[in-house]
């Protein structure tokens, strides 16, 4: 009867458990699709679908070039072909990797925590995380990036615990995909093997006492297949690299990169003030260490090193490299460690104990909420590029006679997605897309390029984007040397801006006035 | 209350990782730099009073580390031969009852040779109980050795007893202190080493259920007789903590007896001990149980006669110029000397913010995130290393009350560097709880000055990033400080009082007419009138 009485408590416990996750499954599934085509598509968006819209042998040629690689705009070419290039169809393309992460996270989550109500936790974080959603909104191959690592983790944890052909070769097909689709994935496969060493090293999973060697000829036999698998690649790319380079202009990172990666990955994106504010409060996490301190039994079992290995030494890494040879430190880059991020933001929260736990849980909680709500309504938010109303301002004001002007000459990608208007489109600098380099911009130049723009022509609508290298130089140019007629903001960086470029000659002037 | 089935050892050694302490190291190294980088500073005589704080810090989390690197365990050792030994219970006007339990428990110890000494200093403290103790300790047959004055106080007495007395070891116990049956047993055999001079057990606080502060002092007693002890014994550096110790007679002679002339005696005695080459040890076994301090007055004199004592030893007799001691042995005693220091670095630190906040002087120019880079990394694996050292039995409440007390070492720092003679009270140990809330002066104080620093900071300059900072600062230490608030006054009381429905002894129809929705109808005495 006892047992019997137990099995019925432990299939309602189950029951309400499977509910729970669903239901947050659900929550997050929404928060991704809901309003999906509301936000304007943004530049980064716009450029993988002018990319995704060509043959896939272009694709594979011009991603050569790039700091990115073919998987995903190739997946998007194919997506595009079925399904269309709307802004809600392209965008169902990130938003399902996005909630497939949910699952994925929960699962990785009682992989390391070893407790269903701590993986609910991970997973109630990550279903509304502003920042996970940000990504599963906006085609990219951020999402894609996300689930191939969680699951990564996932099957190797498996490995490790049970060792079976059919772990190891989900594992390597999970790691293929994720070789193609972002190069920091590699940081995923680095912090594996560091953690592998470890616990071999220090005997910290039992099972690796005994099977260390035979678990690590499979991994060895997994490398070797990812290896042969991106070879390919990497021959094509060194031999196809065409003049052109088309990675951005990334400036070296200073230590604020670190604490905002940090801060973005929890709260999302977020008004400058607000973000200042808020890291301002730092001192508060301190006490966050200090409360967390309590007597308990050993909170760390060995995946918790996992967790705080691959949260935050992929950071370190690029921070370093960067500072060292090449900037790239971007924190989207960095989206594979936010699964490791949240579990681990899941076990301290659980870890606290009584009003601590209330506190700060209440706190942490309010804060995400407030900062998705923020996310989602602020304009002021710097990351949201309007395009959409820009280019429909210009659509409806200008004439033929009119001329549209981009700055900086790669927003021609968003303006192009939007534009539907007979007046001539232009960048400023006038840039050749056939060549891959964008010109320098220089007094010279502008003088050169705005007079032969001016031709012909009654006004200048300028649509600039003054964050990005060149926007603000080319209004301000203009702001100068002609006669500004109006100016409208439709988002924290992008402006349209309309110049007289029509002025009647002296003699016409002289002639009126007689 | 208290659980009696505590475990038998304190804390075992733990074995904290080599890779993960030197790690620690490096990434309080790596911080330290950050301050020797002079670009970083901002207002140059804040930034001086932050360097000094953190070299304090920095000096603290270092010893630290060192004590608990590679520890070992101390394996139990058989006592060749029986020994005799004298016990002396130490007491100076705590209630019979108290000493009685004591003395019960010492007669009882399973061990061939002892007698039972209660050295009774009340009389000379001017106690009325003195001569119902002396009875008390006859009825169980220890035997009372009191004295007309209590000069040179506890190290007196106990000076006074050795003459009296002549077993080669000696065994001490404050009168709340009760030893288990198998003291003598578990300690004495550390004594086939000739060069032997003291071994030392924890002072284990039976009392630490019965409210927050006792089991705040416990929990600070657990790390000190935790990690702390246990690593100071590779130094050969454990110093007598005054109760449930056993001690060489022939030693103690050697230095001239207990020093009377500090009020750390035992603190001291060590020092002078180790100079002499003579060993100590420390056995984390919970031999002998005590009294927490019950209330914040009882907490704030023994914190205080610890601090002063200590302090003394750094001020007038400062191990780094004494002769004969190892250089582990001069860091350990001036590591854990010097912790009292804390009070002045607690108040350096909380000034800051408000300094800053309130005559916008910011001691730092550069960039929060960058200091931020450093910062996060050293304080957390520190806090993570306290975990792993304790086994995840540190716990804030422990590390509050310490920072709690900055002024009582402040005061201490300040009374044993300028020699100023204070009376010393002996912990009472008594139950009574009450209003303590003129020791919290300073701490209300503080929070006061942050919300007018607070004030004028948003007035003058609005909600800013450094504004936020530093009053995130001020919020951080008043969060620490509220441990003394927390316990300087009955609260529940208060609480109850408010949550206490009013009665009213009116009439009922009057009362039922004025009643409000909250307000309990006392209609009692109108029943009696009817009647």
């Amino acid at each position: 009867m006892k047992t019997k009485g137990n099995t019925i408590i432990k299939q309602n416990n189950d029951l309400v458990i499977n509910t729970v996750v669903i239901l947050i499954i659900v929550l997050g599934a929404y928060l991704r699709l809901h309003q999906l085509d509301k936000e304007s598509i943004r530049l980064d968006e716009a450029q993988s679908i002018w990319q995704a819209s060509h043959s896939l042998e272009f694709i594979r040629n011009y991603m050569a070039q790039n700091v990115h690689l073919p998987l995903h705009n190739s997946l998007l070419h194919l997506w595009m072909r079925i399904f269309g290039a709307s802004a809600m169809s392209v965008r169902v393309l990130s938003a399902i990797p996005g909630i497939l992460s949910l699952p994925a996270i929960y699962l990785l989550s009682k992989e390391i925590l070893a407790n269903r109500k701590k993986a609910i936790m991970a997973l109630t974080i990550a279903s509304i995380s502003p920042f996970w959603i940000w990504y599963s909104r906006e085609i990219r191959m951020y999402t894609l990036l996300t689930l191939v690592s969680t699951l990564s983790y996932y099957f190797f944890l498996k490995i490790i615990k049970e060792s079976t052909w059919r772990n190891v070769a989900t594992y390597t097909l999970i790691n293929l995909v994720g070789i193609y689709t972002h190069y920091f994935f590699s940081l995923v496969l680095l912090v594996q093997v560091v953690y592998f060493l470890i616990l071999w090293r220090t005997g910290l999973e039992p099972r690796l006492k005994y099977y260390a060697k035979s678990v690590f000829k499979l991994f060895v036999a997994s490398a070797i297949v990812l290896i042969l698998a991106f070879l390919p690649w990497a021959y094509f790319q060194a031999r196809n690299t065409m003049g052109g380079n088309l990675s951005p202009d990334l400036k070296s990172p200073s230590s604020f990169n670190i604490v905002l990666s940090l801060f973005e990955f929890t709260l999302g994106y977020q008004p400058e003030n607000t973000t200042a504010a808020i890291i301002a409060l730092w001192p508060l996490t301190v006490l966050i260490g200090f409360v967390f301190l309590k007597k308990r039994k050993d909170p760390l079992g060995p995946g918790i090193y996992l967790a705080f290995l691959g949260a935050f030494s992929p950071i370190v890494i690029v921070y370093v490299v960067s500072l060292l040879f090449q900037p790239m430190y971007l924190t989207r880059y960095l989206i594979s460690s936010t699964p490791l991020y949240y579990i681990l933001l899941a076990w301290l929260l659980m870890e606290m104990r009584g009003r601590v736990q209330y506190v700060v849980g209440g706190m942490f909680f309010a804060g995400i909420m407030l900062s998705l709500h923020n996310q989602v309504l602020s304009p002021d938010i710097p990351t949201k590029e309007n395009y959409r109303e820009a280019v429909e301002f210009v659509n409806n004001n200008s004439t033929n006679r009119d001329v549209v002007v981009v700055s900086p000459p790669y927003t021609l990608y968003p303006v192009y997605y939007y534009y539907n208007n007979p007046s001539k489109l232009i960048s400023m600098p006038v840039w050749d897309r056939t060549q891959l380099n964008i010109p320098e911009i220089n007094d010279e130049r502008l003088k050169e390029d705005s007079t032969m723009i001016q031709q012909g022509h009654k006004r200048i609508f300028l649509i600039a984007t003054l964050d990005l290298a060149g926007g603000y130089t080319v209004q301000n140019y203009l702001d100068l040397n002609y006669t500004r007629l109006e100016k409208h903001q439709f988002s924290k960086f992008v402006w349209v801006s309309v110049y007289q470029a029509e002025y009647p000659s002296i003699n016409t002037q002289t002639a009126s006035k007689e | 209350m208290s659980n009696e089935k505590d475990p038998i050892i304190l804390t075992n050694y733990a074995k904290v990782s080599k890779l993960l302490i030197s790690t620690a190291v490096l990434l309080t190294l790596i911080y330290f730099t950050w301050w020797l980088n002079i670009n970083n500073a901002g207002h140059p005589v804040l930034y001086t009073f932050l360097v000094v704080g953190e070299i304090f810090h920095v000096w603290q989390a270092l010893g630290y580390a060192y004590t608990i690197y590679n520890q070992k365990r101390i394996p139990f050792k058989m006592a060749k031969y029986y020994h005799p030994v004298d016990i002396y219970i130490t007491v100076c006007g705590e209630p019979v009852e108290v000493v009685e339990k004591t003395v019960r428990a010492v007669m009882d110890i399973s061990y061939p040779y002892f007698n039972a000494y209660v050295l009774n200093d009340s009389k000379g403290a001017g106690k009325d109980n003195w001569e119902d103790i002396d009875i008390m300790a006859e009825r169980y047959g220890a035997v009372p050795i009191s004295r007309p004055t209590n000069k040179g106080f506890k190290a007196g007495n106990v000076n006074n007893a050795m003459r009296l007395t002549k077993a080669p070891y000696i065994a001490i116990f404050d009168a709340d202190q009760i030893p288990e049956k198998n003291f003598l047993i578990r300690t004495m055999g550390y004594f086939n080493d000739e060069k032997m001079a003291l071994v030392q057990t924890p002072q284990y606080y039976v009392n630490k259920g019965d409210n927050f502060l006792t089991r705040a002092a416990w929990e600070q007693q657990e790390l000190f007789f935790g990690p702390i002890c246990n690593g100071k014994n590779k130094s050969n550096a454990t110093f007598w903590c005054g109760t449930n110790a056993i001690i060489k007679r022939k030693a103690i002679e050697s230095i001239g007896g207990v020093p009377e002339d500090n009020i750390a005696e035992d603190f001291l005695a060590s020092l002078f001990l180790h100079e002499q080459g003579w060993s100590t040890i420390y056995i984390p076994e919970i031999l002998a149980k005590g009294l927490a301090p019950h209330n914040l007055e009882d907490y704030v004199n023994q914190q205080f006669r610890w601090a002063r004592g200590s302090l003394e030893v750094i001020f007038k007799y400062n191990p780094l110029f004494r002769r004969g001691l190892s250089w582990a042995q001069k860091m350990q005693y001036l590591y854990s000397s010097g912790y009292y220091l804390n009070g002045i670095i607690v108040l350096i630190d909380a000034a800051i913010p408000l300094l800053a906040l309130g005559f916008d002087a910011l001691p730092v120019s550069a960039e929060t995130s960058d200091f931020m880079v450093y910062f996060f990394p050293f304080i957390f694996s520190t806090i993570f290393l306290l975990m792993m050292s304790t086994r995840n039995q540190i716990t804030f409440n422990a590390i509050q009350m310490s920072m709690s007390s900055f002024f009582v070492f402040f005061t201490a720092t300040i009374s044993a560097a300028l020699n100023i003679k204070v009376k010393f009270k002996v912990t009472s140990k008594s139950k009574e709880s009450g209003n303590y809330l003129k020791l919290v002066i300073p701490h209300m104080i503080y929070i006061v000055l942050t919300i007018i620093a607070i004030v004028v900071a948003v007035i003058r300059d609005g909600i800013v990033p450094s504004v936020v900072t530093n009053a995130s600062w001020a919020i951080f230490n008043i969060i620490f400080f509220s441990g003394f608030l927390r316990v300087a006054y009955p609260w529940e009381t208060v609480f109850e009082k408010l949550t206490k429905p009013v009665t009213l002894g009116l009439e009922q129809e009057v009362a039922e007419e004025f009643a409000f929705p909250f307000v309990e109808i006392d209609t009692s005495l109108h029943t009696d009138h009817e009647d």
